[in-house]
């Protein structure tokens, strides 16, 4: 008797060892999702509403590419900040460029970053973002106080900062994306009201 | 003194750690050849050389564990784990603290940390009890019972345990 005690007190703690296990991985899954998304929006200097630092460089890709400023087009700017070392970065590329080519119509895309030229190449032959406006310069990453990698900044078409944060996955895109149409609705609201 | 049902389920214990890590190694020779660069302790010309012989060594010495529990195996794998430890230590104390433990290959990278050095005392702690004589008894229905269990068991905690330093350490490096 006291046998089938100890064997069904053996499975139970293998089951319990098994659910322990079990909750260990998950949290190292969680570990992976929810990677540095708790430093959303540090950019010090940048302040949603505010006019983004205005640069006009060479891009990568052939030609001048600017930011900030109002736009010639009328279009949205997505300054994308990233490295060509970052993990998290190469994992947004194809994300990016799917997200860029489908929201052409209102949205600029631009990438930023800075160090050797050579890397930079690879990157853009390797991701296809040819279409794209690619600068290299350090310079805006410190103008616009750009701490941690990956990180986006929109700007709206009048050349204000309208939505800025760390990007870690796609939702992050989506949501600086949702912050500036709340932003524009809330305008057009304001001047019916006003009108 | 022993009982038989310790010893075997350390030698059973053991033989599957190693088959399961030494196969891993020869299944992902360069990436095994990657990691022992990275420890900087073996000349590097030979890498790619230790990175068959160690793991081959791993399979025959927890197999002569099992089979003949052979007092030579045992301290050999202690030896083996101490040495890891020893490694893994050295390059802490050098301060080359985001070097790839080599623990998991196929998924995600690791880094080193101490928890792996006290992990690694343990196991050889455990190896060498093998040195102790055992009890000469005959093993019933229920010892082999007990010592699946108890093999079962230790690999769990062995899996979790793990599973827990690699996210400490990963917390420690993102957060």
């Amino acid at each position: 008797m006291i046998e089938v005690l100890v064997v069904l007190s053996w499975i139970a703690i293998l089951i319990l060892g098994v659910m322990v296990y079990a909750l260990s991985r998950q949290i190292g899954v969680l570990h992976e999702r929810i990677k540095p998304v708790g430093a959303l929006s540090i950019g010090k200097s940048l302040q949603v509403g505010e006019s983004a630092p205005f640069f006009r460089e060479t891009s990568l890709t052939g030609g001048m590419a600017s930011i900030g400023g109002e736009s010639t087009d009328g279009r949205a700017t997505l300054v994308f900040f990233m490295s060509s070392t970052c993990p998290v970065c190469k994992i947004l590329l194809p994300v990016l460029e799917q997200i860029g080519k489908q929201e052409n119509q209102w949205l600029r895309l631009v990438f930023s970053s800075d160090g050797h030229e050579v890397e930079h190449r690879e990157v853009i032959a390797e991701h296809a973002l040819h279409d794209f406006a690619y600068l290299l310069s350090t310079e805006i990453g410190m103008t616009y106080q750009i701490s941690k990698l990956p990180y986006g900044v929109l700007i709206a078409p009048d050349g204000r900062v309208a939505a800025h944060g760390l990007i870690n996955n796609r939702e992050h895109i989506e949501s600086l994306f949702e912050a500036y149409t709340a932003s524009q609705e809330e305008e057009v609201h304001a001047e019916q009201l006003a009108g | 003194m022993l009982d038989p049902v310790f010893t075997h389920i350390i030698s059973l214990g053991l033989f599957v750690l190693f088959v399961s890590a030494g196969v891993d190694k020869l299944k992902n020779r360069p990436a095994f050849s990657q990691v022992l660069t990275g420890y900087q302790i073996l000349p590097a010309i030979l890498g790619p050389f230790a990175a068959v012989v160690i793991p081959l060594a791993e399979i025959i010495l927890s197999v002569a564990v099992l089979r003949y529990q052979s007092a030579f195996a045992s301290m050999a794998i202690a030896g083996l784990l101490a040495v890891y430890g020893f490694a893994i230590f050295i390059n802490i104390r050098r301060g080359n603290l985001s070097l790839d433990c080599g623990c998991q290959f196929g998924e995600a990278r690791q880094s080193i940390s101490m928890a792996l050095v006290y992990r690694n005392i343990i196991l050889v702690g455990a190896t060498l009890l093998l040195l102790l004589p055992a009890v000469d008894r005959p093993l019933g229905v229920y010892d082999y019972g007990a010592i699946v269990f108890g093999v079962l068991v230790s690999a769990l905690f062995y899996i979790t345990l793990n599973k827990l330093i690699a996210n400490a350490t990963t917390y420690r490096e993102v957060f």
